[in-house]
């Protein structure tokens, strides 16, 4: 963090929102056509928990993820977001499936990346306020935009699960991630807040690397792998020889190099799609 | 005791008007006892297989401000993805060789007739701008109808024109009516007392059915073998709607 992100953090952190009303007091107020908004927002700090975000619309991978989004609201309707996420489910989707199973067809490479894990920043903007009347209550409500950009950490099917062994994942490796969403965020009371947002983490490229194994290295392990072990010797420092030896479930790593090996070399690039809805509960500080 | 009475008649009049009331507006645009015709346009999202573009015409009675009733006719445009094309296409590039199993989702809408229930609980505002107060209601509709399907397999052809290129003359096609369910949830964006705009996220929802086990060579001889998927499952088709309803 830079001295001057870090100034503004503490300055943010010390400043009180101001919730003074200039009219409270008066004897001549009688009604308020105009009413103030009841809970400021503005330097004030709040973390929102999407615990179970599921994709929508996923073609050829399935995405369940974990959000957590700290937002910094610099005005009333100014913010920074950041949004540290974590995808503990994702796999080939059901589509992906049938088209291997049944027409012995399967997505190329560059569209069956996953995201695992990573991290966006966005400024939000909220540029509509309003309130509803909902079972005989007031609901007050705000419409929040935002775009943005971050990294994110992403693997590649290797093996689907049968009866020889588990799925296999290989990394490949970190990636740009941009992102854009807009939702419905609730104020319930001074402290809490709920949002109802939908966000797209789109992230592009090729599979160059699997594990850190580009085709060359690839091409000398799974030569190794015919000739009987899998050494490691005369391959880049970056590929991971370990992600291909050893054992998962009974299933032997190394035959995962002549899977590997043809994705890596197939080319091509693809631009994907993880849209979530992220339902979260926030509170505010 | 004295303090303490001078001390209440401090805090009273601070209390009455620090939270002053707001003036509590009728609602602008009832709909109760109201009859409504509606036209929308729709498109689906989230395709994989098939695309679906669709005409609604609409009507709708409101018992109350929070409850009504609608009965939808469609007419739609649907197809195949270019994905599901060049799923077939790759497929018959292939030797006809052994059997096939078809593609679950392939059913395309045609035409619809719905009827259910709309629940709006939800009646508010918004600005659009300093000068431009959005009345709308929210709601929930919940219902069920008939469908008219179509489908084109992408894995079983009657008359392979090309092997090299995987061109099909004659794809395996089949119709029928289907029960359809549907959930939609929407806004209706109040322009005025006679008229508000539609939008609305809609899910349909019909039983799929398709064929397992079709023999390769003798459907490409013009003899469909195969037999039923005794567990199809379920097509979803969710669509966006936006349209324009007025009010009598």
């Amino acid at each position: 963090m830079s001295v001057l992100g870090a100034l503004v953090l503490l300055t943010a952190l010390g400043a009180a929102p101001d919730a003074a009303d200039p009219l409270a007091g008066s004897p001549n107020l009688q009604f308020r056509v105009v009413e103030p908004k009841p809970f400021a927002d503005a330097l004030r700090h709040e973390l929102v928990l999407s615990p179970f975000v599921p994709q929508v619309g996923s073609t050829f991978t399935t995405h369940w993820l974990t959000s957590l989004t700290y937002t910094f609201h610099a005005t009333e309707w100014l913010g920074l977001r950041i949004q540290p996420f974590w995808v503990w489910h994702a796999q080939r989707s059901r589509f992906s499936s049938e088209l291997l199973s049944r027409v012995r067809q399967d997505a190329a490479a560059a569209s069956s990346v996953m995201l695992h894990w990573g991290a966006v920043a966005a400024p939000e903007w909220a540029p509509l306020r309003g309130k509803f009347a909902a079972f005989g209550g007031t609901v007050r409500y705000g419409l929040v935009l935002f775009a943005g950009a971050g990294v994110g950490q992403t693997e590649i099917e290797l093996k689907t699960a049968d009866a020889v062994g588990p799925a296999t994942y290989g990394s490949t490796g970190l990636r740009m991630v941009a992102t854009g969403g807009a939702g419905f965020r609730v104020q319930l009371g001074d402290r809490f807040t709920v949002r109802l947002e939908v966000q797209d983490l789109i992230h592009w490229g090729s599979v160059s690397h699997i594990n850190g194994c580009d085709a060359t290295d690839l091409r000398v392990l799974n030569d190794q792998h015919t000739a009987g072990t899998v050494t490691g010797a005369g391959v880049s420092a970056q590929c991971t020889v370990g992600a291909f030896q050893g054992t998962a479930g009974g299933y032997d790593r190394a035959n995962d190099l002549g899977i590997a090996q043809a994705k890596v070399s197939e080319g091509g690039t693809d631009t994907l799609h993880v849209v979530g809805i992220y339902l979260g509960f926030g509170v505010e500080l | 005791m004295l303090a303490l009475a001078g001390l209440a008649g401090l805090l009273a009049p601070v209390r009455a008007h620090a939270s002053p009331e707001p003036p509590v507006q009728p609602r602008l645009y009832p709909v109760a006892g109201r009859f409504s015709l509606a036209a929308t346009v729709g498109i689906s999202v989230f395709d994989t297989l098939t695309r679906t573009g669709t005409l609604d015409v609409r009507a709708g009675w409101d018992f109350s401000d929070w409850l009504g009733v609608d009965v939808t006719v469609t007419d739609a445009l649907s197809g195949h993805t270019a994905l599901a094309d060049r799923v077939g296409q790759h497929l018959l590039q292939t030797p006809a060789e052994g059997t096939v199993d078809d593609l679950s989702d392939l059913w395309q809408l045609k035409a619809m007739v719905l009827g259910g229930v709309r629940l709006a609980p939800v009646y508010g505002k918004f600005n659009l701008g300093p000068d431009l107060p959005i009345r709308f209601q929210a709601y929930l509709w919940l219902g069920g109808g008939a469908a008219w399907l179509d489908r084109t397999s992408v894995a079983i052809c009657r008359n392979v024109t090309s092997r090299e290129q995987g061109t099909c003359g004659d794809w395996f096609t089949e119709s029928r009516v289907a029960p359809v369910v549907s959930g939609a949830l929407g806004f209706r964006l109040f322009t005025g007392v006679h008229g508000a705009v539609v939008l609305e996220l809609r899910n349909l929802v019909w039983k799929d059915d398709y064929l397992l086990g079709v023999d390769r060579a003798a459907a490409e001889a013009g003899n469909v073998s195969g037999h039923r998927a005794p567990s199809p499952g379920f097509t979803n088709t969710v669509l966006v709607d936006l349209g324009y309803a007025f009010f009598f």
